[in-house]
């Protein structure tokens, strides 16, 4: 099986680095990158030639992927069309523009046999309003279709984890009948898994599994209000682009008022056309007094999410001065994530590129895997497998299965609940684990499933 | 320019004419009053001009921007002639004053040289009411029906004849929007002349009134307009007719086609301010007649809200002298001439729905002094208002008040005073029939000189073709090749 992949440049050596790890082979085509790519990492094959006159594209297999990221959407989709001629498994082209449902984009796909359009700034857009839904909550993540939540919480936000081991949280847990899990820690840059014996730090990061019912029950845990009744939460979004703009239409009106800060006129004109609920104000969001000026600085959020990096974190240093808690940066670089955890002006940043090749990663690791969720700078990861009918693994023991001790089961969904999974419970027929640990050992036990 | 097919078009719209001269000929006969000649010489003249110009070759098959706006402007200039010739072959009047009392008809304004109306024949009277009754919908409207059987395009005479900022086409095709509207048009009238019958005017009257009333008009067969009738429950009848002509006919198409229920029409934005208008405009002024008149109340109300219904849909009855009037409710009924009642209808005026999107677009200016960064487009009934919409409004504005000026320098060289010249202009360019002083609803415009006449005819038809129309029509680059 090989994954294929035009548009290099938008997906960023980190993705390239990422798909490596997990064993993949790799094959880059494009002009326009530099040889970066090829310097840095010895094991990727490439091809230097326009996607569409590679001979990679006509030698393509029924079992190879083909990811056609290219800023061009008419190269994306034609590229998609020879792969598919050639029987490609899946392609999978961006798009830049807002709307994939319409009508339109639907014919397109089937036209030129495009088996998944996506958009990265819906992508963006959706983790960041499913995160606001989480007060204090720098990450998050779903699985089980979503029934399944992964909340991370940083501990010096959250008095109520400090100096508590993981052992003494699973307690709590355990006898309040709450199938909540620790699931990983962030710590010293590094995530690892949880065990018993780690003491939580400030600078830690801790990861809790759960279903999305028990939410009420985690925030009672941690003596965090989950949201004030009645009070709209003022948002602040510094860039009307594509992701800006994506984010202002998936929040909901009757909980969000929102204002968003375009320093181009046309497009913020175009902006308060299509957003007549949005406020839309013509600056630069550098400008710390204009934003005084328009009643700014009491905003409960601050996303900026510019296409430059350096706006980004400046315009939340600024947002933060005003006094705006919540600052949250788009940052295209994933190693600046590390950097910026610990400041305080920085609430959690997002990555595009980081959220695209996790979107990639769990389509790769389809059928074997339900949701795969590969952890950032880390070769942990959390995953979702179900037990099918004809599995040798029905009616053992959790504790036979042969995983090896590295790969952890934290719950078990079973007839729609979710059951907290110990050594001992015998394994059913569409039984759905939730599995972490090593991606190495977990594709090499899956069979064992 | 093409002027094979302009002249054609126009061909085909006097023929229009020639036929509607038909019916008080038809009814003089009946009647045997002697004016049958003056309206078969008039329908005969008309015919062979028409015809002739109808039957012009032309190899054009598609009108132009310049084109649309010349046949509007010349049908509106020229009929004024050529719908005069029953007045001026029956010697009832000059031909200043034929002109001015045709075009007075055809505009739907409803200012009147007469004295002694009462005097006039009923074939004359019937044909007075009629031009109102055909200039309501507008000629043009009732060409583009015909207009895909001369295999010639309409779109930009839509543009040209329909009031209001934006025309609000009911159906894809032209021809189907036109006959829509008069459809509507004619069913309105139809119950209104059963209506008034059965409040108990005549039949010629009741026809009569309904013409003027569903075209806000306000011819009257009357001296004394419709408090010649003495009855408050014609003059309720009108009052509701004439607030329902101010409406846009859009509404009305929709009430009838599209099942809107009646409280629906309270979800259109400018007919909410157009009602809340009308209901400020009558309460504050019978309060102040009220208070510095005295009286009995319920006959000042009466009197107020005809008046301000009549002035505000610019159709021109009258039941009481406003003139005698405080100046509160003078200057009111001034602001109601500018104003006018709703884009779609047949009133004249600026507009409501131009006053709204100035005042939105003025709020808007002034929230801006407070934000300055803020980005908010202006809209109106959920859909955005383009920017082009305001430039085409307060262009339109300073336009009108241009004209109003102009007009008002040429008519004061001979106006009696300064309120029969504010008032007659206002009025004319407004078409809405009475102004102030000697011009007033108990008074008529036959005393003012022959060149006050000819500028308010041709403010009326200004103001009947919003003003642009006629203005681009007579700009020097039109007629560049």
């Amino acid at each position: 099986m090989q994954v294929i992949l035009s548009g290099v440049e938008e997906i960023g050596a980190y993705a390239i680095e990422k798909l490596l790890q997990e064993q993949f082979n790799l094959k880059i085509v494009g002009v326009e990158y530099d040889s970066y790519f090829i310097r840095e990492h010895e094991n990727l094959k490439s091809e230097d030639a326009a996607i569409l006159q590679s001979n990679t594209l006509r030698t393509i297999s029924s079992e190879d992927y083909l990811f056609a990221l290219t800023n061009d959407y008419a190269t994306n989709l034609l590229t998609c069309k020879v792969a598919k001629e050639q029987n490609a498994k899946i392609t999978v082209a961006t798009v830049k523009r807002g709307h994939l449902d319409s009508e339109q984009d639907k014919k397109l796909q089937s036209i030129f046999g495009v088996d998944v359009l996506l958009n990265t700034a819906s992508l963006v857009a959706n983790l960041l309003v499913n995160l606001l839904n989480y007060p204090l909550a720098v990450d998050v993540y779903k699985l089980a279709n979503d029934e399944l939540i992964m909340l991370g919480f940083p501990v010096q936000r959250v008095l109520a984890l400090a100096n508590l081991s993981v052992e003494e949280i699973e307690d709590y847990f355990l006898k309040h009948d709450l199938p909540i899990q620790v699931s990983f820690v962030y710590s010293n840059y590094i995530f690892q898994q949880a065990t018993k014996q780690i003491r939580l730090q400030p600078t830690d990061t801790v990861y809790f599994l759960l279903h999305e019912e028990y939410c009420s029950a985690l925030y009672h845990f941690l003596e965090v209000e989950r949201v004030e009744k009645n009070k709209k939460q003022k948002i602040v979004i510094n860039g009307g682009g594509q992701i800006g703009v994506a984010i202002a239409e998936l929040l909901p009106k009757d909980k969000y008022s929102i204002s968003i800060i375009e320093i181009d006129e046309a497009r913020s004109v175009h902006i308060a056309k299509k957003l007549a609920y949005a406020r839309v104000l013509n600056f630069d969001g550098l400008d710390k007094e204009i934003m005084q000026m328009e009643n700014l600085e009491n905003a409960d959020y601050f996303l900026s999410v510019t296409q430059k990096e350096a706006v980004n974190i400046t315009s939340c240093l600024n947002a933060f001065g005003l006094g705006i808690s919540k600052c949250i940066p788009l940052l295209s670089q994933p190693s600046f994530f590390d950097i910026l955890r610990t400041k305080k002006y920085i609430y959690t940043s997002l990555s595009p590129r980081n959220i695209l090749i996790r979107f990639l990663l769990n389509l790769l690791r389809k059928p074997d895997f339900l949701t795969y969720i590969p952890l950032f700078n880390s070769t942990l990861v959390i995953c979702e497998v179900k037990i099918k009918s004809d599995s040798t693994s029905i009616g053992k023991t959790l504790g036979s299965l042969g995983l090896c001790k590295e790969i952890k089961t934290l719950l078990v969904l079973r007839n729609h609940k979710y059951i907290t999974a110990n050594m001992d419970l015998i394994i059913e027929g569409e039984d759905r684990l939730i599995l972490t640990g090593n991606t190495l050992e977990l594709q090499e036990r899956i069979s064992f499933l | 320019m093409h002027y094979s097919a302009i002249f054609k078009v126009l061909g085909s719209i006097i023929v229009l004419l020639s036929l509607t001269l038909l019916v008080p000929l038809i009814y003089a006969l009946v009647l045997d009053s002697p004016d049958w000649k003056s309206f078969l010489y008039s329908f005969l003249i008309t015919f062979i001009l028409g015809t002739c110009l109808a039957l012009l070759p032309t190899k054009y098959k598609a009108l132009k921007n310049k084109d649309a706006f010349a046949i509007v402007s010349l049908s509106w200039l020229g009929l004024g002639v050529l719908g005069g010739l029953p007045y001026y072959l029956s010697g009832v009047a000059s031909f200043t004053d034929t002109y001015f009392e045709t075009v007075s008809g055809f505009t739907t304004t409803g200012a009147s040289i007469f004295t002694k109306i009462e005097s006039l024949s009923h074939p004359i009277l019937l044909w007075r009411s009629m031009t109102q009754w055909i200039g309501g919908m507008g000629i043009i409207v009732l060409s583009l029906a015909i207009l895909p059987y001369l295999d010639l395009g309409g779109m930009g005479l839509f543009q040209a004849e329909v009031p209001g900022p934006t025309a609000d086409k009911l159906t894809p095709r032209i021809a189907d929007t036109a006959k829509v509207l008069w459809f509507v048009y004619v069913i309105v009238t139809i119950v209104l002349i059963f209506i008034l019958r059965i409040a108990g005017m005549s039949w010629f009257d009741a026809i009569a009134q309904a013409f003027a009333t569903t075209s806000t008009g306000g011819f009257s067969t009357k001296n004394a307009s419709i408090s010649g009738f003495h009855s408050p429950v014609i003059e309720a009848i009108l009052i509701i007719f004439m607030f329902l002509a101010g409406a846009n006919f859009a509404l009305h198409y929709r009430l009838l086609y599209r099942k809107m229920k009646i409280r629906d029409y309270l979800l259109d934005a400018e007919f909410r301010f157009y009602l809340c208008l009308t209901t400020l405009a009558i309460v504050s002024i019978t309060l102040v007649n009220f208070f510095k008149l005295g009286g009995n109340i319920i006959s000042i109300f009466r009197g107020v809200a005809f008046s301000v219904v009549s002035v505000l849909t610019t159709t021109g009855y009258g039941t009481v002298d406003y003139v005698l009037w405080p100046i509160f409710g003078q200057i009111v009924l001034l602001l109601l001439m500018f104003i006018g009642a709703c884009a779609g209808s047949t009133a004249g005026g600026i507009k409501v729905a131009r006053i709204q999107l100035i005042v939105q677009y003025a709020k808007a200016e002034m929230y801006k002094l407070l934000h300055p960064n803020l980005v908010k487009p202006l809209e109106k009934d959920n859909q955005l208002i383009d920017r082009n919409v305001i430039s085409g409004v307060l262009s339109f504005i300073f336009i009108y008040l241009g004209v109003i000026g102009i007009s008002l320098l040429l008519v004061s060289l001979n106006a009696p005073d300064l309120m029969t010249a504010i008032g007659a202009v206002v009025s004319a360019v407004g078409d809405v029939g009475p102004g102030f002083s000697t011009v007033g609803p108990a008074s008529n415009f036959g005393h003012l000189s022959s060149m006050s006449k000819w500028v308010l005819s041709f403010d009326m038809v200004l103001g009947r073709l919003e003003i642009l129309a006629i203005v681009v029509f007579f700009l020097p680059s039109t007629w560049k090749e």
